[in-house]
């Protein structure tokens, strides 16, 4: 049977999380795809957990994938144990069936490796351009995230939903995975996403990019103190998503990465500034976002922590720090940021598997994971 | 290579790419005195050989292969010439300067 998307809270995991930032006319779609390819190559052969991919439109921020299950479906093909995770779908943007229907086709594809992570959606001219109020944003995934997993788990269904309308539908092809794949939602700085996401049962993705990681150690805690396990062993489970390079020194990788996060900051910040003159009920705080990041600095984001950047030690150190603040689960590292070449991305890659993940393992056997075990 | 000199080779030409894009007077440099330049980034050429670098139509190309970089390389051993591609454009955004003032050219800097 495949493995499930929940591991035990003793078993540190380290995947992939792709964001393109890759501007048209500057930088080669074709390319960055054949990077990421080879990268899931490296990361199935080394054992790592995930690779993930983000869906957008429109502009540079992560416009180059609006079907991550497309990407991963190629990435199902080359590979052999990795799990493939969306992050995140944005099923405001699809009807249920569609999503239901196509990823059980990725999880059949990928002989039951498919991790689905949803997301709200946040960018007001991705809403605008699909002709949907960001208002009801809220109602709208969650109507359409339930309908997909009943998709899932039975026959025959029927659904009456102020967005779409099912009739005694059975999804074609039925999942691998019983129940269908395993569920994650991602969560911002909206509280109450962070407690639904508990009180649904579901993973939690975190994006820890704005502000000191520790900050969001409360709301992590708050998913943690409202999951309700939907099966037996079920368990709350985090993962959290953070640019990494890995350099020689400190004084090398910073040289390599602020110029890429600087990309990646200005890429960002000019679909943020769509928040600039734009507010909803749904989305409390970010009016003004693509202001607010104008504050921040390659510097200040790896000061902050909202990025990881140094030689081994400094990394090691650093990872141990934002795990032991918010007791995740295992991190995707966000390796693609900057419109990166593949050598500069593979070197990253190699010296952290090489150097850092070893580490890491250290972990493991921890005293407090030992009691875990015996207790369980 | 041996994986440990190609951690090193890779991590020194992601240093050299990067400076390309994000400094002009880098470029200017590395162009003027490419063995001086790829020095401080760890790329040490052996004496009585000579670096050659590469800004044409494939250069772009050879950064979508990190093999092919390091193959290319190890030929000069029995070329005499270490080549390497460094194209100053597309990439990064060079016009992207966040004034912090801790980014300066780190490595250059130290190197003059």
């Amino acid at each position: 049977m495949a493995e499930t998307g929940s591991a035990g809270p003793e078993t540190m995991r380290h995947g992939l999380s792709f964001l393109p930032d890759g501007e048209p006319g500057r930088h080669s779609a074709v390319d960055y795809f054949a990077m990421l390819r080879r990268l899931s190559r490296m990361g199935d052969e080394a054992g790592m957990s995930h690779v993930k991919m983000t869906e957008h439109y429109l502009l540079a921020y992560g416009g180059f994938c609006p079907s991550p299950l497309g990407f991963l479906a190629s990435i199902a093909g080359i590979t052999s144990r990795i799990r493939l995770m969306t992050g995140c779908l944005l099923p405001a943007f699809h009807h249920p069936l569609q999503l239901a229907s196509d990823t059980a086709m990725l999880d059949a594809m990928s002989g039951g490796r498919v991790d689905i992570g949803v997301a709200r959606a946040y960018m007001p001219y991705e809403f605008e351009a699909f002709g949907l109020s960001m208002d009801s944003s809220r109602d709208r995934f969650d109507h359409a995230v339930a309908a997909m997993e009943r998709l899932w788990r039975e026959e025959s269904v029927t659904v009456t939903s102020p967005f779409f309308q099912l009739t005694d539908v059975t999804s074609l092809p039925r999942p691998v995975q019983p129940g269908g794949p395993p569920v994650w939602v991602a969560a911002v700085r909206s509280p109450e996403s962070f407690v639904n996401a508990g009180r649904e049962g579901r993973g939690l993705l975190v994006t820890p990019s704005i502000g000191r990681p520790e900050q969001m150690a409360p709301l992590v805690q708050s998913y943690r103190d409202s999951y309700e396990p939907h099966f037996v062993g079920d368990h709350p489970r985090v993962l959290a998503s953070l640019p990494l390079y890995v350099g020689r020194t400190d004084q090398q990788a910073r040289a390599v990465a602020d110029p890429l996060l600087a990309h990646y900051l200005r890429v960002w910040t000019r679909s943020a500034d769509h928040w600039n003159k734009t507010s909803s009920a749904d989305y409390q705080g970010y009016t003004g976002m693509g202001n607010a990041l104008r504050a921040y600095s390659p510097a200040r984001l790896r000061t902050d922590g909202g990025a990881i950047v140094g030689g081994v030690d400094h990394v090691v150190e650093r990872i141990e720090q934002i795990q032991q603040a918010l007791e995740l689960d295992g991190f995707l590292w966000q390796i693609d940021f900057g419109a990166v070449d593949a050598v500069t991305a593979t070197a990253n890659l190699e010296l952290f598997l090489d150097q850092v993940e070893p580490r890491l393992h250290c972990w493991d056997t921890q005293p407090a994971a030992v009691e875990w075990e015996a207790a369980s | 290579m041996n994986a440990p000199e190609r951690q090193r080779f890779l991590a020194s030409y992601a240093t050299v790419l990067t400076s390309t894009w994000s400094s002009r007077r880098f470029t200017e440099q590395l162009r003027r005195d490419p063995r001086g330049v790829l020095a401080t980034c760890g790329l040490c050429v052996p004496d009585g050989s000579r670096a050659e670098i590469i800004d044409g139509p494939g250069s772009a190309g050879v950064l979508t292969d990190p093999d092919a970089a390091v193959t290319l390389w190890e030929r000069g051993w029995t070329t005499g010439t270490f080549v390497l591609h460094v194209p100053t454009t597309p990439q990064p955004a060079q016009a992207a300067r966040w004034a912090d003032g801790r980014h300066r050219e780190p490595l250059l800097d130290a190197a003059s």
